[in-house]
């Protein structure tokens, strides 16, 4: 069993852009979601050691979801993969506990250095 | 137009690629404001000429009347863009832009200075969004200066049929705002029949590439 990824974001591209673009080799569990419930319930049940999370999201956004996630632990490892890029962004989803943020569009080459940086993938 | 022509992975693609444009379009306009800014989720719908108001009005729940600039586009794509502001959006631009309001020598230059600023800001949003957008999908757009549609109107008045060259187009909104609400900003994008054939067959591409 390799370990749980969490790809949340409402768009099925974004999510196919994410997963293509992690490494071939890395043994991992992945699973989706295309809104932050979904992400919410997948993380209490154990299925996000690592999230990939979107920010623009309807509803409940990835600003929401990261609040609700820090309030019950923080027990994942939270990539923020987002097209807003504001400065402020950054800084907020890091005071939120994600551990780094990756502009989309997503490509490994942006992707790589995050997961090396974290020890998530060598 | 049918509907069908942007259903499932195309509309699903252009929310995402639209999602990249209003990005950068949100850290331009917040690095000129100075403030955090709130984006919305794209929104993509066919409208009939006839429908745009309304349609606008349901989407947006627009109250009061707006400031409109319109912008036209042109790649393989050609399209308008038509920024909306409300007054208040209006008066906070005339604040950024305009330190010394007692240079002012009538109402009327006011609404000129009004103008100008928000046609500055049209430019500065139309711009980066659509340029990020159709970047995705390997194009370039080169855009007209923005001209007034109508200032403090209705929405029926500035989206009225009669100033619209089309029956039916695809519409795609965002809506970029500050979290105090001060200043808000509605971007249409609208694209005709021979427009959305030609981003379906760039989408199609861009698709079949990853």
């Amino acid at each position: 069993m390799g370990l749980p990824v969490l790809v949340v974001d409402d768009s099925t591209l974004a999510r196919r852009l994410l997963i293509n673009a992690l490494p071939d080799a890395w043994d991992i569990d992945v699973s989706q979601a295309s809104n932050g419930s979904d992400a919410i319930a997948a993380y209490r049940e154990g299925r996000a050691s690592i999230m990939f999370l979107d920010l623009t999201m309807p509803g409940m956004t990835g600003f929401d979801v990261l609040e609700t996630v820090r309030a019950e632990g923080l027990d994942s490892f939270v990539i923020v993969v987002s097209a807003d890029i504001q400065p402020e962004a950054r800084v907020r989803v890091k005071a939120l506990g994600a551990v780094a943020f990756v502009e989309k569009p997503i490509s490994s080459e942006k992707l790589l250095p995050i997961l090396k940086e974290y020890g998530l993938y060598e | 137009m049918s509907d069908a022509i942007l259903s499932g992975d195309r509309r699903d693609a252009l929310q995402e690629i639209a999602n990249i444009g209003m990005g950068q379009a949100g850290a331009r306009l917040a690095a000129l404001l100075g403030r955090f800014i709130h984006l919305s989720v794209p929104r993509i719908r066919m409208v009939d000429t006839v429908s745009l108001p309304s349609a606008v009005r349901d989407m947006l729940d627009f109250t009061e009347p707006v400031t409109a600039l319109r912008q036209s586009f042109r790649c393989d794509i050609a399209g308008e863009a038509i920024s909306l502001f409300d007054s208040r959006g209006a008066a906070h631009m005339k604040f950024v832009f305009r330190a010394d309001e007692s240079e002012l020598a009538s109402p009327e230059e006011a609404d000129e200075q009004d103008i100008e600023a928000l046609s500055d800001v049209a430019n500065l949003i139309t711009g980066a969004c659509l340029t990020g957008l159709f970047e995705q999908i390997g194009q370039v757009p080169t855009f007209t200066p923005p001209r007034v549609m109508g200032a403090h109107l209705d929405l029926e008045d500035i989206l009225n049929p009669s100033k619209l060259p089309w029956d039916r187009a695809l519409l795609l909104e965002v809506t970029l705002q500050t979290e105090d609400g001060v200043f808000g900003s509605h971007l249409l994008t609208l694209m005709t029949a021979k427009a959305v054939e030609a981003l379906v067959t760039a989408l199609d591409g861009f698709l079949a590439n990853l």
